[in-house]
């Protein structure tokens, strides 16, 4: 069973991803709104030996910004769980934040918003036939 | 050659003869031997009947050369073996004739260059009458002949220096001027004052009192009257600088960078007399304010600069957030198969399109600030603000019920924009009522204080704080939020730093999470 977690900051845009999730047949989803949130989350997840397979994550938040969450993913809980694969979710409109978040070995593609339905499908799909 | 000068030791000497043939000199003769023998000087007494010399205090006076071209022929002068210099003998001549004219109690002397062994050096000559006839005529001179040459050198050594201190302080272009304190009154200045002001010295010398709002700036005459009042406790090795505005013969105003120091002590120590060195400044003050000019145009376009970029790429993200998330509901509900479903989705529109809403109307309050609205100036009364703008927010204030405590009594009141000084502290109130800690009762404290040209106005409440080390990069950006929960278009505190920084004031913060948090506002008067 394919494990999602969102971290945005924007409360519309979780809600209705969740929804279009839940749509498509996926209940696992762990949401949080900031990158302190989402730190605690990951604590979590090491007790438990248990990380998402999917992280969606926003780029711009108030506090810790989305590459700054990735870049501590990777240096300190990429070892327990080195096939949690990240998606950027974005609305800015600059080339080199793009550039600069596809660097990281974890991130797998850069999403414009809003997430569709297609690119979601899409993507749930190629991750369960694997 | 030798020295017709007594030396110490020689005794004088007297002609009894000469001095035998004119009874009434018998009787002052110890006098005169008395004086002659005490005095550095050469005296003569010449007969003009006999053209001899009937007294002298030098032996060797007496020896009566003939005159030739060289060696120049006064019966009384040759006779002491003098050595005129040739360039004065003519006027030597004349000063000789001029004695038998002389009335009873006129005595004339002369200056003359005479040769000492090898050297030239001067002579003076005092001549009086001795005796008269019967007639009145003049029958014999009283001549006193002293060595000046050193008190010579000496005068043509200070005549030298004062020619070294004239040429210095005509040629500078400092202005340089001494002023008299007891007296009131310039003594003296340089050509510095021609030179560089082109005024005449006695268009400064004449006036007593000295009218210095004549001459100097208004902004600065009260300044320099100051100065004047405690002048008198001028050390003597102190130096008192200060800047000037002075104003030159065709009503320029010049900048001066005016340098006080002692010159001359009354007896008892006290100072009598100022020197006042005034340079001139004002091709270094222009270019100064040349350059904060052209800083401040600088720092105008560094400001829209960096304006733009976080303004407009804020603003995109904050515009392209809630149209994104439109699309996305629109996805959603196209994807919800119950009617139920898709009419509760479709309530979520008016949530987007009020955030929509607060993101443009935001906008346009910055775009607003950027215009000049300094047409909206007056002298603004902290109180009234603060009474304005907590009737505006009575609802608000009234839900929450926070102690207050002002005081506007350091500082009441500003020069300043009105709709600035609402929307501030409009600001400052929502942030204090929005960020309350639920845990306790919100306590708000507004202070103003005298601050510079401006007010400094603090604003305190003990609310949630800011954790400042993780967001005080992003804490005066547009349409930055702090908190998920909040509601605002982020543009609050922008819009106040804006606002307080557009006449070259600032803001501080001080927050610490779980305390509180206090704004600093240094507001600079527009006056």
């Amino acid at each position: 069973m394919t494990k999602f977690f969102l971290l945005d900051d924007d409360e519309l845009n979780n809600e209705l991803v969740v929804l279009l999730m839940n749509s498509l047949g996926v209940f696992d989803v762990e949401v949080r709104t900031s990158g302190i949130d989402a730190i605690q989350y990951l604590e979590d997840c090491k007790m438990k030996a248990a990380f998402p397979d999917i992280m969606f994550v926003d780029l711009n938040m108030p506090g810790m910004k989305g590459l700054s969450f990735v870049n501590l993913f990777e240096r300190k809980y990429k070892q327990y769980s080195p096939d949690t694969r990240i998606i950027i979710l974005s609305n800015s409109i600059l080339h080199s934040e793009k550039d600069e978040a596809l660097k990281y070995e974890s991130v797998i593609d850069y999403w414009n918003k809003p997430v569709t339905y297609k690119k979601l499908s899409e993507t749930i799909h190629q991750i369960e036939t694997e | 050659m030798h020295n017709p000068y007594p030396k110490e030791g020689v005794s004088a000497y007297s002609n009894k003869e000469g001095l035998s043939q004119t009874g009434d000199l018998l009787v002052n003769r110890d006098f005169i031997n008395e004086i002659a023998f005490v005095t550095p000087d050469l005296i003569t007494i010449f007969d003009v009947v006999s053209n001899k010399v009937i007294f002298a205090n030098y032996e060797n006076s007496f020896q009566n050369e003939q005159s030739n071209d060289d060696n120049f022929s006064v019966p009384d002068i040759v006779g002491m073996n003098l050595h005129i210099y040739p360039g004065d003998r003519k006027k030597a001549k004349e000063y000789i004739e001029k004695r038998y004219s002389l009335a009873d109690s006129e005595m004339i002397e002369i200056e003359l260059r005479n040769k000492f062994e090898n050297e030239w050096g001067w002579i003076k000559i005092r001549s009086k009458v001795f005796k008269r006839n019967a007639q009145g005529k003049a029958i014999q001179i009283i001549s006193f002949v002293t060595n000046i040459t050193e008190k010579k050198k000496i005068a043509e050594e200070i005549k030298e220096k004062a020619y070294f201190i004239q040429q210095i302080t005509d040629k500078i272009p400092d202005i340089l001027i001494v002023y008299d304190i007891p007296e009131d009154k310039i003594v003296y200045v340089n050509r510095g004052l021609f030179l560089t002001l082109g005024y005449y010295p006695e268009e400064f010398y004449s006036s007593k009192p000295i009218k210095y709002e004549n001459f100097l700036h208004p902004d600065d005459y009260q300044k320099r009257l100051a100065q004047m009042h405690v002048m008198h406790t001028l050390k003597p090795d102190e130096v008192r600088e200060t800047e000037l505005r002075i104003k030159d013969a065709a009503g320029k105003w010049r900048w001066f960078k005016v340098r006080d120091t002692f010159f001359k002590a009354n007896e008892d120590g006290s100072l009598k007399q100022i020197l006042n060195i005034n340079q001139e400044i004002t091709a270094e003050k222009e270019a100064e304010e040349a350059y904060l000019k052209e800083k401040l145009i600088n720092d105008e376009l560094k400001r829209i600069n960096e304006l733009m970029d976080t303004f407009v790429f804020s603003a995109a993200h904050d515009l392209k957030a809630p149209i994104s998330n439109l699309r996305l509901l629109t996805n959603v509900i196209d994807c919800a198969e119950e009617t139920e479903k898709k009419l509760k989705l479709q309530n979520k529109y008016s949530q987007i399109i009020e955030r929509l809403d607060k993101t443009i109307t935001g906008l346009i309050q910055v775009l607003a600030l950027e215009k000049d609205s300094t047409s909206d100036l007056k002298k603004l009364k902290f109180l009234d603000i603060y009474n304005t703008v907590s009737k505006e927010l009575t609802e608000n204030i009234y839900v929450v019920n926070p102690n207050i405590h002002i005081d506007f009594s350091g500082c009441p009141s500003i020069f300043y924009i009105e709709s600035y000084l609402v929307s501030i502290f409009r600001n400052l109130f929502t942030n204090a009522l929005k960020y309350r800690s639920e845990e306790r009762k919100l306590n708000i404290r507004i202070k103003t204080q005298r601050w510079g040209k401006g007010a400094l106005l603090t604003f305190s409440d003990n609310g949630i704080g800011i954790d400042l080390s993780l967001f005080s990069d992003d804490l005066f950006k547009p349409f930055k939020r702090f908190s998920s929960q909040s509601s605002g278009s982020g543009i609050g505190l922008y819009l106040m730093k804006s606002m307080v920084r557009k006449n070259g004031g600032n803001i501080e913060i001080e927050s610490y999470p779980g305390m509180g948090t206090t704004f600093k506002i240094h507001l600079l008067d527009y006056n």
